[in-house]
């Protein structure tokens, strides 16, 4: 019984000897644990510069123009913020002295046009940031989210130039009493002004895409 | 006495039953070797790099196509080395590409740079598949960071090497500003993927 069991124990050994070579991912299995006294300082391509001198001004500016492009965020959804606020007031206004069932109160004049002035405000505070950015490292060309960004904002500025104009416009025909011309006025203010705030969600959202 | 020759045939059983295979199953068995001292092998190519950075809104995926391998394999192990510049990462995006490179201090560090060894590694002798574990330091941004990964070798008859590998790093390791979008920092996770092919390079002396 006993030499049948080491019978059978050698013909298990030859069956495991048959398989027991190694592969060649098995050959590597022996390789040593991370942390093993490994050197790193060889160099294959013989050229590898160990270290390149930095420019001061170049780190500069990159530096700078972080800091300003993260500022150039915070100013654009503040700017966001702040034009969804004077479009929705503005809208009240606009139903407040032109809709049928309007008080002509003229209780969102002043907040609109407080809010308005802020939004014009935060714009140029983007705007001069990301314009005044400078720029170390050159971009290449080509139609992309940054193309759409700049797209965007160039419209936006265009209309809230737009939304300077027809201000202006609408204070004329006021002051001349022209009542139809002023709700024409003020009608193409509220539907530019919505565009504007269109165009600057573009503007922003421009990135994630 | 014969129990015992019984035992020592069990355990001698193994060594000689590479002998005593059929000339297939040989092929199959002895698939490695130790490439002589002094003999050592090497491997020159190009590849491509991807890194994944992902933020909450979506997802960026960074290639480079000026990646350079080498690859030494000696009695030792096997030394790999592989570099592109950060200047060659292409996102789809040149503003977001100009940013990676303020925050990887380009000026400074204008490579990122992979040396790995797999020490005690053998050389298949022949065409095949196998996977190569190596221990890596990753040079980004002039900080080099340890990384272990599991390179995907194809052999081919040429002896050229289809390599593909995979790994997840941070960028932290880095010291590494996470850039911001919308206010949101991208995650500090990253994952690295290339494929390369590696010509095997014939010396002349």
């Amino acid at each position: 019984m006993r030499a049948r069991f080491i019978f059978h124990l050698a013909i298990a050994s030859l069956g495991a000897g048959s398989v027991s070579f190694p592969a060649p991912c098995a050959a590597l299995e022996a390789r040593e644990a991370p942390g093993q006294d490994l050197e790193f300082d060889f160099d294959l391509f013989g050229d590898t510069p160990a270290h390149v001198k930095e420019d001061p001004a170049l780190a500069q500016r990159a530096a700078l123009r972080r800091g300003m492009l993260q500022a150039h965020q915070i100013a654009g959804l503040t700017t966001l913020g702040l034009m969804a606020t004077t479009v929705v007031l503005g809208q009240l206004n606009f139903d407040d002295h032109f809709s049928a069932s309007g008080a002509g109160s003229g209780a969102y004049s002043t907040p609109h046009r407080l809010a308005a002035y802020g939004t014009a405000g935060a714009f140029a505070i983007t705007g001069g940031l990301a314009f005044l950015a400078p720029v170390p490292y050159e971009k290449e060309g080509g139609f992309d989210a940054g193309t759409v960004h700049k797209i965007a904002a160039v419209g936006a500025t265009a209309g809230l130039a737009g939304q300077i104009a027809l201000g202006l416009v609408a204070s004329d025909a006021l002051r001349s009493g022209q009542a139809d011309r002023l709700e024409r006025t003020a009608d193409l203010h509220r539907i530019t002004g919505f565009v504007t705030l269109t165009l600057l969600l573009t503007a922003a959202s421009a990135w994630i895409f | 006495m014969k129990r015992w020759f019984v035992a020592c045939l069990a355990f001698a059983a193994p060594f000689f039953a590479g002998a005593e295979a059929p000339p297939e199953a040989r092929e199959a068995e002895t698939i490695v070797f130790v490439p002589e001292a002094g003999m050592p092998r090497s491997w020159a190519g190009v590849g491509t790099v991807e890194y994944v950075v992902r933020h909450k809104l979506h997802t960026v995926r960074g290639v480079s196509r000026q990646v350079e391998i080498r690859a030494v394999a000696d009695g030792s192990g096997l030394k790999v080395m592989g570099r592109a510049p950060v200047r060659s990462f292409d996102s789809g995006n040149s503003n977001r590409d100009a940013h990676v490179l303020e925050v990887v201090r380009a000026e400074k560090n204008p490579l990122v740079v992979l040396r790995g060894m797999a020490k005690g590694f053998q050389l298949p002798k022949g065409p095949g598949s196998f996977t190569v574990p190596l221990e890596t330091e990753v040079q980004l941004a002039g900080v080099a960071t340890p990384v272990h990964l599991t390179a995907q070798i194809e052999e081919l008859a040429s002896g050229d090497w289809k390599v593909n590998f995979a790994f997840d790093h941070r960028l932290s390791a880095h010291s590494i500003e996470r850039p911001k979008l919308l206010l949101i920092p991208v995650d500090d996770e990253i994952s690295i993927r290339g494929e390369v092919l590696l010509e095997a390079v014939h010396e002349t002396k």
